[in-house]
């Protein structure tokens, strides 16, 4: 077992060089001047010559990128992420710390909700399998599924938002945040949040359900829930208690793979709602060529990546001993 | 069930899968949609715009429309002759005797139809007024462009997005699937830790610092980049059927006789190991035209006159009074979507042993 997870932890740790050093080396190789386009436009800012030369040896742009990776993996096992390439020189870790905040209140909420959701209506879709609602149900879901969620995102906010005016169109907080009670600004945060919100969930909530539903279908075939039927056992007890539970391990690996969207805050949604999230941050860090927190950004996502494919793969591993059989037969 | 699936009588497994396939009422549905769609791409210059389908001008006939597709196949005599694009004015103006067979709906994709271009025909209208109508069924956008006629032009591109870049992502990911599954050791290890780093390098950083490297962005190299990134899942999946296949008996016996590796790969285990791969295939389409139309939406696609239908969405962030500019074009992304996800599953069902055995 120990032989197995040393095996895998190197592994993973080799990938991560490979794709860090890679996204390095396209990050630096896209034309566009860092210290140019952040303070363009501002001729107070005009760098002078050695100014600019010191800012290029902080950030190691002075150098050819192969060699300014190892500088910046240098820091980075140091637990130095750098400082952010914009006008105020920020370091990384304020710069990312204060945007994972909005971000978690987004994909936490969404997470859990389609958890929620979605375990009582994949089982739900079981019990009633074949019966009309269900196929209605079935269908619906798969149409949810299918539905883009930034059209699904632009719709709300034409319908709900503008034509109806139940919630805000964009923006994280109303105007007079701060002088709201504590109360207060959790109800403004919360009405800001439920148009995102359901645009994240609604996806996932789909594909959840039909994730239970097709791991229960086989499950429910099995000689050992017909002897559960067979002892008088109610319909409850057979789907939750004998059938569920045996489909609880490809469902946990799913949660385990699942990670990197905490915290890898989409693109897209977060700009059409003017979220001031993870995932603005790195549009506008890339068309910045903020090369410190592109890089921080990309070995967040990376790690949490990794380690729910090295989650996943221990966990089966301890679960089903075939895995470890296979590997030292090799 | 053993006998159609063995080697020997290949064709009657696709003709099977066929077969099996078209009892999917819903899957048919989708398929006719995306063939509706083929013909709506195919057709679009004769569905909408401001060009002739059919014209005589001095005793020619001339095929204007065919301009869309390519602007040289616009006949060259009409820019000689100062048309500058306006041909319902135009040709009877400087040509009495011609005449010419008109779009459906006389609206151009790329530009505003002005006031009288076509005869008693007010301009394109702007701003909150310019909602659907009989003239522009589907409205104008924000600086008066038809949405129909857009739209109509947007298929092309649509369905050439889903087609090319799987094109390319098929061939590498059956390529690098296909090697890394029959040689396997260091070879499999190597290729599978590339997939990996494929996998995990954010997409979006992928296809940003490739398209900002491309001096002048087309919707070419959108296809090409989506294609280029898209290619994980189907190497997985054939390198898991290559690790299975190659044990068989007639690979080794195709091996004894002395059969170069080559020919084993594409002629004898290839053919056998595509079935479960043509899944991941179909929805990848959707998931590229989606891909396709995401990177529109943020300006990252080909720079305008481009009719992607994520172009057209995104215009609808400046006045959110437009409803149509979110609803048409945001319904033509779903249900081609849709369709090709619900051809996926369709396909999944007639081509897995297991399902098929369950529907006998």
């Amino acid at each position: 077992m120990w032989a197995f997870v040393i095996r895998r932890l190197a592994v993973g740790l080799l990938t991560l060089f490979l794709i860090t050093f890679l996204v390095y080396g396209l990050i630096r190789a896209m034309p566009g001047d860092p210290i140019a386009l952040n303070d363009e436009g501002d001729p107070k800012r005009q760098i002078l010559l050695e100014d600019r030369k010191a800012l290029e040896r902080m950030y190691g742009l002075d150098k050819p990128w192969y060699i300014a990776y190892w500088t910046w993996a240098g820091n980075v096992l140091q637990g130095e992420l750098g400082d952010s390439i914009t006008a105020d020189k920020r370091p990384v870790k304020t710069v990312i710390g204060e945007r994972i905040g909005p971000t978690l209140v987004l994909s936490a909420s969404s997470l859990i909700l389609a958890y929620l959701i979605s375990v009582p209506l994949g089982l739900l879709s079981v019990a009633r399998s074949g019966k009309w609602d269900e196929r209605v149900g079935s269908l619906f879901l798969y149409v949810l599924y299918s539905f883009p969620s930034f059209v699904a995102a632009l719709m709300l906010q034409i319908f709900v938002a503008v034509k109806l005016g139940w919630f805000p169109l964009q923006y994280m907080r109303s105007d007079g945040y701060e002088k709201l009670s504590a109360w207060g600004q959790i109800v403004d945060l919360a009405w800001h949040a439920t148009l995102p919100v359901i645009v994240f969930t609604y996806g996932s909530l789909a594909y959840y359900s039909r994730f239970i539903r097709s791991n229960m279908e086989e499950v429910v075939r099995q000689d050992y829930i017909r002897t559960a039927r067979a002892k008088g056992l109610g319909e409850f007890a057979v789907i939750v208690k004998h059938a569920f539970r045996n489909t609880l391990i490809p469902f946990v690996t799913k949660i385990g793979l699942s990670l990197p969207e905490l915290l890898g805050g989409s693109v897209i949604i977060e700009r059409i709602f003017s979220w001031p999230g993870l995932g603005q941050l790195y549009l506008s860090a890339i068309s910045g060529r903020n090369y410190p927190v592109i890089m921080a950004q990309t070995l967040i996502f990376a790690v949490l990546t990794l380690a729910g494919q090295f989650l996943a793969d221990v966990l089966y591993a301890l679960v089903d001993p075939r895995v470890r059989i296979e590997d030292s037969g090799e | 069930m053993t006998s159609s699936t063995s080697p020997s009588v290949s064709r009657g497994f696709w003709e099977e899968t066929w077969k099996r396939f078209l009892r999917n009422k819903t899957a048919v549905v989708a398929l006719i949609f995306v063939g509706f769609l083929g013909l709506v791409a195919i057709f679009s210059p004769a569905i909408a715009g401001t060009k002739p389908i059919v014209c005589k001008y001095k005793g020619k006939l001339y095929f204007p429309a065919l301009g869309y597709f390519r602007e040289s196949w616009e006949n060259p005599i009409f820019v000689k002759d100062k048309f500058f694009k306006k041909y319902a004015r135009n040709l009877p103006r400087k040509d009495p005797e011609s005449w010419a067979i008109w779009p459906l709906s006389f609206n151009d994709p790329y530009r505003v139809v002005a006031e009288n271009e076509w005869p008693d025909r007010p301009a394109n209208p702007l701003g909150n007024e310019s909602g659907p109508s009989k003239q522009n069924w589907f409205g104008t956008d924000e600086t008066g462009i038809d949405v129909f006629a857009k739209m109509v032009h947007g298929t092309r591109i649509a369905l050439l997005v889903g087609f090319v870049s799987m094109g390319i992502a098929t061939t590498i990911g059956l390529i690098i699937g296909a090697i890394s599954g029959y040689f396997g050791g260091w070879v499999d290890m190597i290729l599978s830790r590339m997939t990996e780093v494929v996998l995990c390098v954010p997409t979006l950083v992928l296809i940003l610092a490739i398209f900002s490297l491309i001096r002048e962005p087309s919707i070419w190299h959108t296809m090409a980049i989506i294609g280029a990134t898209a290619w994980t899942g189907i190497s997985r999946l054939t390198r898991a059927e290559f690790l299975r296949i190659k044990q068989s008996d007639y690979v080794a016996a195709a091996r004894v006789s002395g059969i170069s590796t080559p020919r084993i790969i594409f002629r004898y285990i290839l053919p056998n190991a595509l079935a479960p791969v043509l899944v991941p295939i179909t929805f990848g389409i959707a998931a590229a035209i989606l891909t396709e139309s995401s990177l529109s939406f943020l300006g990252f696609g080909a720079p305008p006159p481009n009719p992607s239908w994520g172009t057209l969405l995104s215009s609808a962030q400046t006045n959110h009074q437009l409803w149509w500019l979110v609803v048409y074009p945001g319904l033509a992304v779903f249900l081609t979507v849709l369709s090709y996800n619900l051809i996926g599953e369709a396909l999944q069902q007639a081509t897995d042993p297991r399902l098929r055995e369950r529907g006998k």
